[in-house]
Formats: C-alpha cells, structure tokens, sequence
C-alpha cells in the first residue's frame, strides 16, 4: 500500500512535469494579449485570425463561455476578467453586466474612433445605448457596446411547399388575417389527425403581438410595467387564440410529435425539408438553410446523372426561399423585434484601451463581410448592410431573404429596460403567463387578463422595492420624475 | 491516578486527532469554511454585485422577503417533489448491488464459455433476420441484450457492472440531449414503451406529453394557484425524475453499496448458512443491517444532492420550465444571484435551504445511528 | 416438503437462469441511451433527431471531423478541437485531485472514527454541515480566495481546492465505522501507534471504500465543468467539458459531432473502471487483512 501511493506520486509528478513541459510558451512575444469571452464555435477562428491581422500590435484569443453571466461576473468580482466581454445580448445581460458595473462607458472613444450609434441604421441607433445616472444627476445614455452581429425578425417561407398546395405567396404587407388564412390553407393532416404532416407557420413570438396591439413591456422610462394594460392583455388572448382556436402556432406538445430538438435547429430543418411553410425567424437561419441547399444540389446533380436520358429533371426539388415582413394589426403599424449579440470592454481590464480596437474592428469592413459572407445575421455598420454584401458567391436565388433582412430595418423595435428592474426578472415572470397560456386551452380571457395582473404586480412591486431600498435607484428615480417620467405604481410612503 | 491517566490519553488522542486532521483541514478552512460563513454574514446584508448597491445590514428582511416570496414556496415545493424519488432509487441500487457484489461466474469453466458461445449464436442469428427482414432497430436492441447476455455469462458481474455504470459517464450536454428525444411524445421511447402497455391491458387514455405538461402525479391536490399544476398526469417534473432515476440506480449509489456489502466478514454469511437460512433472510438479516452506515451515509447524501439539485437540468433542458415547474431552489439561487444579482438574497434562500437539510440530517443522525447501533 | 422442492438442482438452475436474465435485461435497458449515443455519432446532421437507432446512412466521417483528420465539408475549416490535450489535462487533474483526496480524507476519517475525543461527533456535524451549503452562493468568495492565493489560470488551482472534501471524509467514516473495533484494539495491546494501526490496519482494510472513492473523485472530477469554467482563461489548460462547449453554438448543437466526441472522451473513463471495479468484490478485505 506505502509503496503503492509513492508509485501513485511519483506517476503524478511526471504527469506534473509533462503538464508544464508540453504548455505552449506564450507565443505572443511583445504583443498585447487580449482575451475575448464568447461562443468557441467555428466562425470565430477567421473573426480571430483577422483582427490579428489587422492590429499587428495585439493578440486577440477566444475564452470559451456558454455560461451566461456568470463566468464573467464571478471573475471581474476580483478584477479578474476577460478584456472583451461577448454574449452581450440588448434586453439581457447587457443590463446585467452595465448593473454589475463592468462594462467600460465607451461613448466618447466611440465617436473619436467610428464606432459610435450614429453607424448603426438610424432606426437601431438606440440598441448599443443604456440610461445611467450621471454625477450631475439626471439620466442620460450612454454606450458600453457594440454589435457583433444584428437580427431582426422577419418570415422566411418555403416557395416549393406553397407551389404545390397552389397557396400564394405572402404579400410584402402582410396582416393577420392573411396570415391565418395561409397558415391555416399550408396546415395539411395527413394519416394523423392531430399532427399535421406540413405545418403553416411557426415561431411567432408573442413580443410582436403586444406591440401589435399598442402594448408593452414596459412605460417609457421604465418606471412601471405594463402589461396588465387593455392592450396586451388583448394580444395574450389573441396569442392564445393562435395555440388553441385558430391552431396556425402548433403547441409544444405538437410540435414534440415531429421533434424534440432544443432551440431552433429543429423548425429550420422542417422548413428545409418541406414540413414548414414560414417560419418566423431571421437571416442567420440560412447557415443552416444552405447546408440543405448543398446537399438538395448534390442530390440534384446525382439524378441528372444517373439519368442521362430525362428530358427534365425529375427528382426532390432545390429549396426555393421566400420572405417577408412579420404581419400586422389591420389599420395598425407593423413592429418586429430586433436584437444583437454585443461585445463591451471590461472597465477594470488592464488593455481596455486596446481592447477599444477590437469595438473597431467590429465596425470595419473586415469583419462585417465575415458576418455578411457566413450570413450570420448583419453586422451592426449600416455601410455594410446591403444586398450586394449580402450574396454568397455560391448560393444563389437567396436576394428575397437578403432584402426582407434589410426591409425589417424601419419597423425595428425591442423590449425597454429599466433601471429599476433586471430584464430576466420580468422575463421569468412572463414567460411563466405564456407557459401556461400555450399548455392550456380552456383559459378564458378574464383568465389570461388576471394572469398578466399578477404577473404585473410582481414586477412593479420589485421596481417599488429596488427604488425605495437603494439609494442610488431613488437618485435615478428622482432625476427621472423630474425629467418628467411617470411615477411608479405603489407609493414609496406605502412600503 | 487513574483519572490523570485517563486525561493522559485523552490529550494524546486529542493532539493526535488534530495531526490526523489537519491536511484536510487546511484546505477545509481555506476554501470552505471562510466562504459558507461570509455567505452566512452576507445573507443579513443587501449584498449585490450592483456597485451602486452600498453594502449594508439588513437584518432579517432577507427572510422577511422569502417569507412573502410566492416563488420561493413554489420553487421548495419543486425540490421537494423531486425527492420523492430517491428511497425507490436507493432502494434499487442495494438491489442490484446485492445481485453484482459476487463475480458471478458460472462454476463450471467448460459449461460458461459454451454458454456464452451459444447465446452469441443465437443472437447473432435472430438478429440477422431481424435485420435482413427490415427491422434494423429491434435487431440492434436485442443483440445489445445477447451480447450483453454472452458477456454476463463470460465475464459475470464485472460486465453487467460496467453496462450499468456507463450512463454515469455519458453526463452533461450529451445526456439532456438523449433525454428530449426518449420524451418525445409522438416517438420518443418513454411514449412508445407506455403506448403499448396501455393496448396490451387494454386502456383507452392519451398519452402524456413530458417535458411540455405542466401536469404531475400530485396535481389533485388543492394547491396555490402559482403553483401552476396543471391537474393529474405525467409531466415535465416526472420526466425529470425519471431521468435521475436511470442516472442514479446504476451510478454512484450501486458501486458505495457494492464496497460495503463486500467488506462484510464472509463469516456472518457463514454462520447464516449453518442456521439455514435462506437467501432472503441473509440479505434482510445481515446484508441490510450490515450496510447500515452506508445507508446512512447515502440517505444524507440524497438529501443534500436532492434538496440542491436540479440546477443543471433546468439550465439546459427545460429553463425551469413550463411555467417554473421544474424550477428548483438551486436554479433559483442561480437566477436571484447571477442574472438579477441580488447575492444577499440568494444567500438566505441557500440558508433557508440550509435549515432544512440540517435538519432532516439531525433526524437522520439519530435514526441512522440507533439502527447502526443495533447493527 | 417444500424444503425439498427448493434444493432441487431443477429450482436452483430455474433461479440461476432467471437471475442472469432479469440482471441482463436491467443492464440492457440502462445501456440503450449510450447505444443511441452510438449510432447518432453516425448520422447525418437531418437525421439526429430522428426517432431511430440505426442510422439510414452511415457517416463515418464524422468521427473523422472530430479527429481534425478532414476540416468540415460546409465551413472547410478544420475543427477547433484539441481532445488529445483536453483529456491529458482531464486525466492529470483528476488524477492529481484523487490521490491527494484519498490521502487527506482517509486521515481525518480516521480522526472522526477510529480515534476517541473529546467534542468529536459535535465537530464532525459542523464540518459536514459546510457541505449543505448550496455551492453556488460560494463561488465569489472561493474565487476571491483563489485570486489571493495567485491560483487563477493554473494547474494549481484546478487541483489543490477541490484535493480536501468533506465528502470523501464522510464517506471513507462511514466505510471505516464498518470496520470491527477489534482489529485495532488487538493491534494497540501489540504497541502499534496511531500511524501505525492507521497504515498497517486500517487502509488495507477500507480498500472497497477506498477504490469507491477513487472511482468517484477521478469521475466527477473528470467531467467538472463550473469551477474550471470559471477558472481557466488559456486554450491549454481546457479540460474536457469545457471543450465539449465548441459543439453548442449560438444557433444550436451540433449533435451528431457532439456524440462522437463525447464518446472519445469517456472512453479512458470506462477503461479506467472497468479496471477499478473489479476490485469490488465480497471478501477482498477481509480476506487478506484479518489473518494475524
């Protein structure tokens, strides 16, 4: 036994010195090191290797992180984190990096280098921005970020499924009627009665509805959640009617009969293979939508060749892309969500100067036609955004989706934040309404309406709390009523 | 005279306990001890990651807070339904422990490798068919049964041991993914499997649809409306039990009960054999009191496991969904802390949590210990 | 008259049988899942989410993806993936951790069971309370503790926290309370020390508890992920399931890559227990230990 566990040790320290031995010398020689927390998927080893190339005087390397924010919180809890923070998304943890204090206020080196607000499209300008409390005490926005990539919602549809079951295309000016008719005329049952073998339509979301419909999230100044207003209440009946009455969304429990899969990987497969008509979604769907068109190429070539005598071609047919803009309310304005995957600099960071070439480099022509050529979304610089960056040399027949990608630009609009209440607060307390609005079908709407009330109040008095507990979100608060916000909806002198 | 003795010895063995200690207590202080107390000093504070948040004493609103919090007697609710589970799992870990803690071998060496032979030969035949006529998948299930069968013949329970433990292996991402497919309602294998079942006995009743029903085994019960039960049913909270039920029987729990029932002195057994009494007397009289301490150890393991799990499933698979139910106070620590920074908070949730655990301990401690006394 | 029955050499062959097929049919069922892991390591990215076992179309280059021995047809690019260097360092950390757990925990498991003082249980509910903590709550000072100690970003301090657990004391006590008190006794009137008894008794006598804990701190070890997460920033020091995050992009998981390199990842550990645990079986202490 004693001699087993000097052997153990003595095995170990070997290991040990092979471990140091076989750790690369950091190659990087006078170089600034800078690290970047993001996503370690494919796409970044080019995004990498160019901003080496471009700022010869750096060295840019990629922190794997999937964790949310915690990773991140938890080493700049001690100084400790990354230079470049990524996963920054508007409506999420960037409020929630900007609270836990890490994120560097870049709005004036941002002007000075072009990176700024005013390079993003006119109707976005506002995503990179966030309110905060200036020392003289009232509240302005500033700029901690800059996109790396930017979505906006629109409707990629399946030109071959409707050809074949002779429904028309959606119109460029879509309502809802219209779009129940067709998603309810490209719902077909085959052998089962409650799986449709082709769905209509899929992935609205329930964001577009209640602005749709002249609700919101949130007031303006973000004292005071809303969404126990007339309108959205309206538009959570409405979207339960898309589940249960009209049946154009399918519910979890239909769509698990065709798959399981987490995420969106599983519609954009039905779209590609012809068991989805329109889905709600953006331009990044094409990363995986081109993968389907390789391979239906592929197919294609082999059965003209093993088919040499055809006089046409007879085989599965090459997906066919359409688009167009999400639907509105008759006599209403059309508004769809937008969102960006962002990167900040870490206040604390020790480079931080140097990591402002990387929010640059973001804005450059480099890396935005990386983005426009992987057709990972847009990228944040509107001079990049246009159909002839778009195109792919080897995809053709995709300029439909491309320009929709550009159409949806005007009707932006996004969740509001609020400085008295994190978005994943309201977001969980949401998203527990919708969950139960889409599970069950006998909700009636005095249900849904004292669901969103509950919901409501939950949230306001979390707003309420903050401000009357925290100094600083009293300051705010004050600055704001001043500044001619509406006050919030329990009195502080209640509590 | 004896009693300076006796305290002779007792400061020997006291010094002598603390030079045992210390390696591990080095580290123990180090690393653990500091963190759980300020974690217990930052519970009565309104420490948040927000630096415009000034650190102060609070008192108790922490806990006051918790006490009104809905979500936080929903999401213990939760935790607590998850651990219903655990007895049957610990229960058939000793099971199958008690079958693979022998190696298993058939005595006669000739007789082992023609049976294993045989059973290859079979196998490989009706798999082939299977095969041939179309049925790929039936034909994979079943010669994973013989092969596994020709192997438990050969090798005895070393192989059936590693087929058990191996889901343990398979963890993380890859696991969560396997999960949503066997819950598939329409096709998984958990629907398949209850389909045929409920033809065979000749039940008319629609299947449930797992992971997106908010319905569970206690959804008769009278409970607050937040709690979200969607009535009587298999849902998204059984799904996940049985998931950790085919994690854990065959993982961790089997291999402790497996060492334990090893080291009981084979003269017991012996002694037992003399008296003639049976197999199921051995394992009732001597197997189970025997493995006492483990049991004791595995019992509060499980509720401490129990009473904080749930966090990776709810992160990965459902987001503590639908409709929060399998939302659990680990995730919730999570979320109060790291998406809406409020650590304070997110300390007296884990007190509160704490409580609870020490206190089932304690109750554990004392039946435990009678039982191992009587042992 | 049914004592008879039941020593039949018939009846007993019955439950033989029986036995073998009932523990077949458990451990077959329990093994399905990593078959299915098996084969969608084989199919093609539309087929992942299929409802069968059996791939239509065997892709065999995707372990060959895995492997970086051919780049990705779609993108061109060879993956970003080091599984040679993620498992040495899975190995080496784990292993490192597991030997100097089994080393602290047996000591003061024996301090908490075989050694008699005062306030001794009394400490022992207070260390073991520590572990009711959720962890996650803890993670900021534990961290800050790291910074400190200048650990952040090492070999070092991947190991040397997690090396002292109160679970493998809890556990190794439990396995030692097992243990008769006669063994040491005889061995005190021989004059034997503490050290001694703990050594020359003791060990050799824990051995099933020792090479359970050994099975589990080498495993969860080996696939930790929050803490390394938290703690690794250099591509070398990544360990296994920090690696495996490659496959989880923003707009998805690469499934059937994710299986076959899963898969290539715990196969050291199934090697690893399959040598283990054959140690694990009745009578190997007691056996070996107790003759003098």
């Amino acid at each position: 036994m004693k001699y087993f566990l000097l052997g153990v040790l003595a095995l170990l320290s070997v290991l040990y010195i092979v471990a140091k031995a076989t750790a690369p010398a950091k190659a990087i020689g006078d170089k600034i090191p800078l690290v970047w927390t993001t996503d370690p998927n494919p796409e970044r080893v080019p995004q990498v290797d160019a901003f080496n190339k471009m700022f010869p005087d750096c060295h840019l390397s990629i922190d794997p992180d999937n964790s949310g924010v915690m990773k991140v919180v938890v080493q700049s809890s001690a100084n400790m984190g990354p230079d470049i923070i990524g996963q920054v998304t508007v409506g999420g943890s960037y409020e929630t990096y900007n609270d836990a204090g890490i994120l560097w206020d870049v709005t004036e080196e941002a002007k000075k280098m072009g990176f700024g607000p005013d390079t993003l499209p006119a109707e976005i300008a506002d995503l990179v921005m966030l309110p905060v409390l200036t020392e003289a005490g009232t509240v302005e926005k500033r700029q901690f970020v800059y996109p790396c990539n930017v979505y906006h919602k629109y409707i990629i549809y399946n030109k071959n499924l409707f050809d074949q079951y002779n429904v028309p295309y959606p119109s460029q000016d879509l309502t809802w009627e219209e779009y129940l008719d067709l998603a309810k005329r490209l719902t077909i049952y085959g052998e089962s009665k409650e799986i449709p073998k082709v769905f209509g339509g899929m992935g609205i979301t329930a964001d577009e509805v209640i602005w749709g419909k002249g609700g919101a999230f949130l007031n303006e100044s973000g004292t005071r959640c809303t969404l126990d207003s007339k309108e959205a209440i309206e538009a959570m009946v409405f979207v339960h009617s898309l589940y249960h009455k009209h049946q154009v969304e399918p519910t979890p429990a239909v769509k698990a009969g065709v798959t399981l899969q987490g995420g969106w990987g599983g519609n954009i497969n039905w779209l590609g293979q012809g068991k989805l008509g329109m889905l709600w979604g953006a331009r990044w769907m094409l990363v995986q939508l081109r993968r389907f068109n390789l391979e239906q190429e592929k197919a294609k070539a082999e059965w003209i060749r093993n088919n040499p005598d055809a006089e046409q071609y007879e085989g599965p047919e090459v997906l066919r892309l359409g688009a167009c803009l999400v639907p509105r309310f008759k006599d209403a304005k059309r508004y769809n969500g937008y969102g960006a995957r962002s990167a900040g600099i870490n206040k604390m960071g020790k480079n931080r100067e140097k990591a402002l070439n990387f929010l640059q480099y973001l804005a450059s022509k480099e890396y935005s036609d990386l983005i426009n050529l992987g057709a990972d979304s847009k990228p944040g610089n509107k001079d990049y955004i246009s159909i002839e960056q778009f195109r792919h040399p080897d995809f053709q027949g995709e300029d439909e989706v491309h320009q929709v990608a550009i159409d949806a630009i005007p009707y932006s609009r996004r969740r509001r934040s609020s400085m008295f209440v994190p978005s994943p607060v309201i977001e969980r307390h949401f998203a527990k309404v919708k969950d139960k609005i889409i599970s069950s079908a006998q909700l009636s709407p005095e249900d849904i309406a004292g669901l969103m009330k509950d919901a409501t109040a939950t949230i306001n008095l979390e707003i309420a709390r903050n401000i009357k507990r925290n100094p600083k979100a009293r300051k705010a608060y004050d600055a704001l009523r001043k500044q001619g916000a509406e006050a919030i909806s329990i009195k502080l002198e209640d509590m | 005279m004896i009693k300076l003795w006796e305290g002779k010895r007792e400061k020997l063995n006291f010094f002598t306990a603390v030079a045992f200690l210390l390696p591990n207590m080095v580290g123990f202080l180090c690393f653990t001890a500091g963190p759980v107390l300020l974690s217990l000093y930052m519970s009565f504070t309104n420490w948040s990651l927000k630096p415009s948040v000034e650190l102060q004493w609070v008192g108790l609103r922490n806990y006051v807070d918790l006490f009104g919090d809905k979500d936080f007697w929903f999401y213990l609710y939760n935790t607590f339904y998850f651990m219903i589970g655990i007895p049957f799992a610990v229960a058939g870990s000793l099971f199958l422990a008690n079958l693979l803690v022998d190696s298993m071998y058939l005595r006669n060496n000739k007789l082992r490798v023609s049976l294993a032979v045989l059973t290859l030969v079979v196998g490989f035949v009706t798999c082939t068919f299977l095969f041939a006529s179309g049925r790929k998948d039936l034909s994979l299930i079943l010669g994973v049964f013989y092969i596994g069968a020709a192997s438990g013949v050969f090798w005895g329970s070393v192989s059936y041991r590693t087929m058990l433990y191996v889901p343990s292996f398979a963890s993380g991402v890859a696991t969560i993914i396997l999960w949503q497919q066997v819950f598939n309602p329409y096709h998984g294998l958990a629907n398949n499997l209850l389909g045929s079942f409920l033809d065979m006995v000749g039940i008319e009743a629609s299947l449930p649809v797992w992971l997106q029903s908010t319905q569970n085994m206690l959804g008769f019960l009278p409970l607050p409306k937040n709690f979200s039960s969607g009535g009587f049913g298999l849902g998204a909270r059984e799904a996940i039990m049985i998931m950790g039920f085919w994690m854990g029987i065959g993982g961790n729990n089997m291999i402790m009960y497996i060492a334990s029932i090893a080291s009981i002195p084979q003269s017991y057994y012996e002694a037992a054999d003399i008296d003639g009494a049976n197999s199921v007397a051995k394992f009732f009289h001597i197997t189970v009191p025997s493995v006492a301490p483990t049991t004791f150890f595995i019992a509060i393991m499980s509720t401490i496991g129990g009473l904080q799990g749930g966090f990776q499933f709810a992160k990965i698979m459902t987001n503590g969904g639908p409709a929060g139910t399998t939302t659990t106070l680990a995730y919730y620590i999570y979320t109060a802390g790291f998406e809406e920074l409020k650590l304070g908070y997110a300390s007296a949730v884990a007190w509160a949590l704490f409580t609870i655990v020490f206190a089932l301990t304690l109750v554990n401690w004392k039946y435990g210990n009678r039982r191992m006394e009587a042992a | 008259m049914s004592k008879n029955w039941t020593q039949t050499v018939e009846w007993r062959a019955f439950l033989t049988v029986l036995k073998f097929f009932l523990i077949t049919l458990i451990s077959a069922v329990m093994f399905l899942p990593f078959i299915w892991m098996i084969c969608t390591a084989f199919k093609s990215a539309g087929e992942v989410e299929g409802a069968h076992f059996w791939p239509k179309f065997f892709h065999p280059e995707n372990l060959k993806i895995v492997l970086r021995m051919i780049p990705d047809p779609f993108t061109k690019q060879y993956l970003n993936l080091h599984l040679a260097r993620w498992i040495f360092n899975s190995i080496f950390i784990a292993s490192f951790v597991t030997t100097l757990q089994v080393l602290t925990s047996s000591l003061a498991a024996y301090a908490f069971s075989r050694i008699q003082w005062k306030g001794r249980d009394k400490v022992f509910v207070l260390y073991l309370a520590t572990m009711m903590i959720p962890g996650m709550v803890l993670t900021i000072p534990q961290y800050q503790v790291m910074v400190a100690l200048n650990l952040v970003n090492t070999y070092e301090g991947l190991i040397i926290p997690a090396a002292f657990s109160a679970f493998g004391t809890f556990m190794l006590r439990q396995f030692l309370l097992g243990i008769p008190l006669s063994y040491d006794e005889a061995a005190e009137i021989d004059g034997a020390s503490h050290l001694q008894i703990y050594l020359d008794v003791i060990l050799p006598l824990a051995k099933p508890g020792i090479i359970t804990l050994v099975i589990f701190t080498f495993l969860g070890n080996y696939r930790n992920l929050l803490w390394p997460l938290i703690m690794v920033k250099d591509a070398h020091l990544r360990t296994v399931p920090i690696g495996l995050l490659t496959f989880q992009g923003q707009y998805g998981t690469q499934t059937e890559l994710l299986m076959g390199a899963t898969l290539i990842c715990i196969t050291p550990l199934i090697i690893m227990f399959i040598i283990l645990q054959k140690r694990l079986v009745r009578g190997i202490s007691l056996g070996g230990g107790v003759k003098g």
